[in-house]
């Protein structure tokens, strides 16, 4: 991940200063540099090279350590002596069998497959004050109910922008998966960059109408996914200058938004914004076809351009609940039994802290301020308004 | 030189019968053919050519259809010094793990031809049995195949031999379509196969001297311009004695060029004449050119072919205009390297270059910067001699022994930032400079472009000067070296020479009497390369038989042992 | 360890480790529905031509639509109970007969639960969970089959569709075809394969309600007579040395040998629509 990130030189800085992960681009700060002439036709293509949830380390974040995996949950709903007596190595099958054995339920449910229907705690939410995000709510203390958003907390930026929404970090910040087991969160940007590079979730950004990259109010966004793949060099790193078609085939996403470039940095206006989730519908990997999404309500995008033709910054907007899970969700009884997830207390949780999303019905809120960074390079992108015929052999 | 290459078939068919294993076995076989009895030669052996890899090939592909696979490395032909590949097909051996390669890939072939998909297209009767053996049966299916492999007609020996082979074996294995596949399989790895024989016959318009015959001529058509073996037309017209007649030869072939076929018959020739085979090899240095991979390499060469053919083939261009014209193609895994848009997600779409960009012609591409370039850094030097003995056919004399290379390679001396700053503090030996003065001006004018073909304005933070001379005529970067290129006799009096070498198999000395008057008709065609093919393949200069035949009793020895 | 614990390892690499088992009959979302293998229906089941193709219809002629399990996961973590509430009221169940036994079940990730604990038994390893007796998987499923739906058993057409019918809808219509993300499809009728004689690199596809004849990449061959320089008319070569199957013969009169079929020759569709032929060439039929 560190050597990732310090090939966008913002975020060097960051990283020596002891915020990994974090740097300007994560708020979409323009750069001081100068930035390359605007295109002659006003429109300029881009592949996203990285896309995920921002996490910020240090003491402040998690000081009662990481989220207990379901076997170290399962010892302590347990009596200090059963506890004690479990814990001993000769007795450590039983724990096994116990603890696996408590993560089904009747008819063959299981806590990842059908999390409603187990009753667990919550687990432990982030304690720091400070995260990555955008303003979603324009709300300055987070304490007001609107319309379609709950009070919450608001986090400020490391970089002291206040009223930052970013509630799904709250709740899974402090999770192993987020956080990483040496502090140096990773595992997610692998897999992430897995996806982006295999064409099953590659994302493009097409900007239209671009006469200015300092100032320009207005821009058109075409924010789409691809099924090409893009070009890596030896060591995965995505390369600049590709040619990538925006997909024709189902699930097409095309979300076409508005913006403004102010100082460098772009800003669209909130619009829904849905992105690909497939899992391995292709070639070898065709497993199941099940089909999620990423799925922004009120989204926007927070792009700040530099001086090498990259962007880099923020995708903000209030994701459903059960979105942050659907993953783990997908891997059923494994994500349990393997990696030792507990869906039902994260669901709960996520539902106790969701900010958005309001349900007229219940009058609850079901969704969850998010916040993905994002970065960008150029790319040559072919817009496919139109979709294929298809047909069956 | 005969001599040498009839005698390597004889011994080829004998390892090919031991190599299957049951050839051997079925030769002292009562009522079966053996060596002695397969029949006198028609003719007489005038040259053998080894099939190109791609020629075999394509071959399969036409005789058994495109879905046939064909698994398995191939013993390369040694290209000889400054000559095509093929002119070393008329050298070339094939070693015993060679010839077990050959066995392996037949076999590969032979399996599927006569597989359960594929067998009631091949096979026109059936035993009644599967199990059961059938002699007429076999001999039936194997005699038009063979005609076809063979590019003539099989012998009665041959056809005997074969249908025993397939008999005996079908006996040994309980299975009919068994011995058919390994009779296939014998085929595969017959000489008759493997090597285009030329047979000469008397010549009745000069009595004492020898004309090839006509397989020999329909073969050696279909080879040069549709790089495949002749088909079912042309090896009727074989048949019937039209392609020793002048003016029916010139009809035939003009068809032939005329044909979209011809196409991959002209691809050939350029992989040849540019040095294709270079491009399996080509390694680039990952972290200098991350923009280099397998996908890349593998499109530098099409690229290549594809601005030929589209030029010479489509447009019906000027070979000259091959130097300096601005139109190629694109694909997705080349786009990036040249940093421009490609629409289609599938395959090659036409791409014009910008005035600006400086790319002109063939020059200009990516695959020929590359493959004449170092793994990490350009070379003008390889340039330049690629420049003159390829395009222009000029010997550029290999560098002594003991050169110190030091300054040249020292591309991290702030002092030598530029090849060309390099290549001047090597160049202070004179030993070197003799050399390089025939080399490097010319190749200094593509230093614009990388080791891979990438566009660069600097190096080593150093202005790049892509100022270029040759022969006297001094012009800037790639545009002007297209058109200095194209404006010398040099490089039409080479595709010339190249095409004579390349029907025939002679090398170069061997052509050069007829070069300058064949170049004065590519020029009157206006350098069109369809004019340039069907001249070569109509001159009676290039049906000669210019090699005395061998004697009688090596050529009757030889030839029994290959119609096996 | 840190690969242990990711989401990515719950997500894909669990996923992907159950895989080999089914992946060979996967049929991912989005994909067309594939050929029906039977004419035996359910009750009041047929077949029903509309303005956009044949489909399966109900007794009333009612268009029915295939729910697809996999592109609902994510509102409901068992599919098959998706549609309860305000779905349901949009949507009616086919429901199989009360007594009919349920045979189908949406998989629910990988891994089952422990085996009881036996003396010096190992943990079971993470995999696909045990069907129960007498169900089939999805990607293994008959045509039609039963689940377990929220108002009780009901149908599931190719193992993944569970099938409702559009309250209100007028009979014939297809409205709501790939509605929601192509969540709700109509339930569309590919007739059987057809058995073909022909050549190893000629297969079948079945577009705009009918089969056609195409090469191994999907495209169409056809027939017909061009105008030379014949430009888009790629001909369909054959072995030189074959001779013929069937329908199919083998013409050397060409440059190139070329397959035949009923004696005219054959070529490929160039065309930007694979499944199209030029204007005056005829695409074949099987």
């Amino acid at each position: 991940m560190m050597r990732n990130l310090l090939q966008y030189p913002l975020l060097k800085i960051a990283a020596l200063s002891g915020l990994l992960a974090i740097g300007p681009s994560a708020g979409g700060e323009a750069s001081d540099r100068s930035l390359p002439a605007p295109p002659a036709n006003g429109e300029l293509g881009f592949v996203v090279s990285y896309f995920i949830q921002p996490v910020i380390q240090g003491p402040d974040a998690c000081p009662a350590g990481t989220v207990p995996k379901l076997r170290d949950a399962y010892l302590l709903r347990q009596s200090p002596e059963e506890r004690a007596r479990l814990s001993l190595k000769e007795n450590e099958a039983e724990l096994v069998q116990r603890w696996q054995a408590d993560t089904f339920g009747p008819g063959g449910t299981n806590i990842c497959s059908n999390p409603d229907m187990f009753e667990r705690p919550l687990i432990g939410t982030l304690q720091s004050k400070h995260s990555w995000g955008l303003d979603l709510d324009g709300d300055a203390s987070g304490k007001t109910d609107s319309a379609d958003t709950c009070a919450h907390e608001n986090f400020s930026t490391p970089t002291g922008e206040a009223g930052i929404d970013n509630q799904e970090y709250r709740v899974m910040g402090c999770t192993l998966e987020w956080r990483g087991v040496d502090g140096v969160a990773g595992d997610q940007e692998i897999g992430m960059r897995q996806f982006h590079a295999s064409g099953e979730w590659t994302q493009v950004i097409l900007l239209r109408g671009v006469d200015s990259l300092t100032n320009d109010d207005s821009v058109e966004v075409i924010y789409a996914n691809t099924p090409d793949r893009p070009v890596s060099d030896s060591s995965g790193k995505f390369l600049p200058g590709a040619s990538f078609t925006v997909s024709d085939k189902a699930p097409r996403h095309r979300n076409v938004l508005r913006g403004r470039i102010t100082n460098g940095v772009l800003n669209t206006d909130p619009a829904d914004i849905v992105l690909t989730q497939t899992w391995g519908q292709g070639g070898a990997r065709d497993i199941r076809g099940n089909r999620t999404k990423y799925d922004f309500r009120k989204g926007r995008l927070r792009l700040a351009f530099q001086p090498d033709g990259s962007v880099t910054g923020m995708l903000g907007g209030y994701r459903p609940v059960f979105d942050v899970i659907h993953s783990p969700a997908i891997g059923g009884a494994g994500s349990a039994l393997t990696a030792g997830i507990d869906c039902a207390a994260e669901l709960r949780t996520l539902h106790q802290y969701a900010d958005g999303i309001r349900d007229p019905k219940t009058g609850k809120c079901s969704g969850v301020s998010s916040a993905i960074r994002i970065a960008a390079i150029p790319a040559f992108v072919n817009d496919l308004p139109q979709t294929a015929r298809t047909a069956a052999r | 030189m005969i001599a040498r290459a009839t005698m390597r078939g004889a011994a080829l068919a004998l390892l090919a019968a031991g190599a299957l294993g049951i050839g051997i076995a079925v030769m002292p076989t009562p009522g079966t053919a053996t060596t002695a009895d397969i029949g006198e030669p028609a003719s007489q052996i005038v040259a053998m050519r080894r099939m190109t890899e791609s020629q075999y090939r394509n071959s399969i592909a036409d005789i058994f259809g495109t879905d046939i696979r064909v698994a398995g490395r191939f013993e390369p032909i040694v290209r000889p010094v400054h000559e095509l590949i093929a002119s070393g097909a008329r050298e070339a051996s094939i070693s015993p793990s060679g010839l077990e390669q050959f066995d392996a890939i037949a076999r590969v072939i032979a399996a599927q031809v006569f597989d359960e998909a594929h067998r009631d297209q091949f096979a026109s009767c059936a035993p009644e049995h599967p199990a059961a053996a059938n002699h007429p049966c076999a001999g039936s299916i194997l005699t038009p195949i063979g005609r076809f492999l063979f590019r003539r007609p099989l012998s009665d020996g041959e056809q005997a031999f074969y249908a025993s082979l397939a008999n005996t074996a079908a006996i040994k294995t309980g299975s009919f379509n068994k011995g058919l596949e390994l009779a296939l399989a014998a085929m595969l790895v017959s000489p008759n196969f493997l090597y285009v024989i030329e047979t000469a016959e008397p010549d009745p318009a000069s009595p004492g001297s020898l004309r090839l015959d006509n397989y020999s001529r329909a073969t050696r058509l279909s080879m040069m311009l549709w790089n495949s073996v002749p088909n079912a037309a042309l090896l009727a017209a074989a048949e019937q004695g039209k392609l020793t007649d002048q003016a029916q030869l010139e009809t035939i072939a003009a068809r032939m060029v005329n044909s979209p076929r011809f196409e991959q018959g002209l691809r050939a020739f350029f992989g040849d004449m540019l040095l294709f085979e270079k491009f399996d090899a080509l390694a680039k240095d990952p972290l200098i050119f991350p923009y280099f991979n397998q996908d890349v390499a593998k499109a530098m060469p099409e690229q290549l072919l594809r601005t030929v053919t589209a030029h010479l083939l489509s447009a019906n261009g000027d070979y000259r205009e091959l130097f300096t014209t601005p139109n190629t193609w694109m694909t997705r895994a080349i786009g990036p390297l040249y940093k421009v848009p490609v629409r289609r997600a599938q395959g090659w779409e036409p791409f014009t270059f910008a005035p600006g960009d400086d790319r002109a012609g063939l020059l200009g591409q990516a695959g020929f910067l590359a493959m004449y370039s170092h793994s990490g850094r350009s070379s003008p030097t390889l340039r330049g001699r690629a420049i003159r003995e390829l395009l222009m056919c000029q010997q550029v004399p290999d560098p002594p022994g003991n050169v110190n290379f030091t300054a040249v390679q020292d591309v991290a001396n702030r002092a030598t930032p530029t090849a060309r700053i390099r290549l001047d503090a090597h160049n202070t030996d004179e030993v070197c400079a003799g050399c390089h003065k025939i080399t490097d001006p010319p190749g200094l004018s593509l230093e614009r472009f990388d080791g891979i073909g990438a566009v660069r304005t600097m190096e080593n933070g150093a202005k790049i000067d892509a100022s270029g001379a040759l022969d006297g005529v001094l012009f800037e970067g790639a545009t002007g070296l297209g058109k200095t290129l194209a404006a010398s006799p040099d490089t039409t009096q080479c595709v010339t020479a190249r095409a004579l070498q390349y029907a025939t198999g002679l090398g170069s000395e061997d052509v050069s009497p007829w070069v300058e008057a064949l170049d004065k008709q590519f020029a009157q065609s206006g350098y069109g390369i369809r004019a340039l093919f069907l001249k070569v393949a109509t001159m009676p200069e290039a049906w000669a038989v210019h090699s005395a035949p061998l004697d009688k009793g090596a050529t009757h020895v030889s030839m029994s042992a290959l119609r096996r | 360890m840190r690969a242990k614990y990711s989401v990515i390892a719950a997500a894909l690499g669990l996923i992907l480790s159950g895989v080999g088992s089914i992946s060979l009959h996967a049929q991912p979302a989005d994909l067309p529905i594939p050929a029906a293998k039977t004419s035996d229906y359910p009750p009041g089941v047929s077949v029903r031509q509309t303005r956009s193709g044949a489909v399966y219809a109900d007794r009333q002629g009612r268009t029915l639509y295939g729910m697809d399990l996999r592109t609902v996961l994510r509102w409901s973590p068992d599919a098959a109970q998706y549609c309860k509430g305000e779905c349901a009221g949009l949507w009616d169940p086919l429901l199989a007969p009360a007594d009919a036994p349920v045979n189908i079940a949406f998989p629910r990730g990988f891994g089952g639960p422990p085996a009881p604990r036996a003396a010096g038994a190992a943990p079971r390893p993470p995999g696909p969970p045990p069907l129960p007796a007498g169900f089939v998987s999805p990607q293994a499923a008959p045509d039609w089959t039963v689940i377990a739906g929220p108002q009780g058993p009901q149908w599931v057409y190719k193992g993944w569709h569970m099938v409702f019918i559009r309250k209100g809808n007028a009979a014939g219509s297809t409205a709501f075809d790939g509605a929601e993300e192509k969540v709700w499809n109509t339930l569309k009728f590919v007739p059987p394969v057809p058995k073909i004689v022909a050549p190893a690199n000629v297969t079948t596809v079945f577009a705009d309600g009918a089969y056609l004849l195409a090469d191994r990449d999907g495209r169409a061959l056809f027939t017909g007579r061009c105008a030379p320089p014949c430009t888009g008319w790629l001909p369909l070569t054959a072995p030189m040395a074959g001779r013929g199957l069937g329908l199919w013969t083998v013409s050397l009169a060409g440059e190139s040998p070329q397959w035949a079929w009923r004696g005219k020759p054959v070529f490929i569709s160039q065309e930007a629509d694979p499944l199209t032929a030029p204007s005056n060439g005829k695409v074949l039929r099987p």
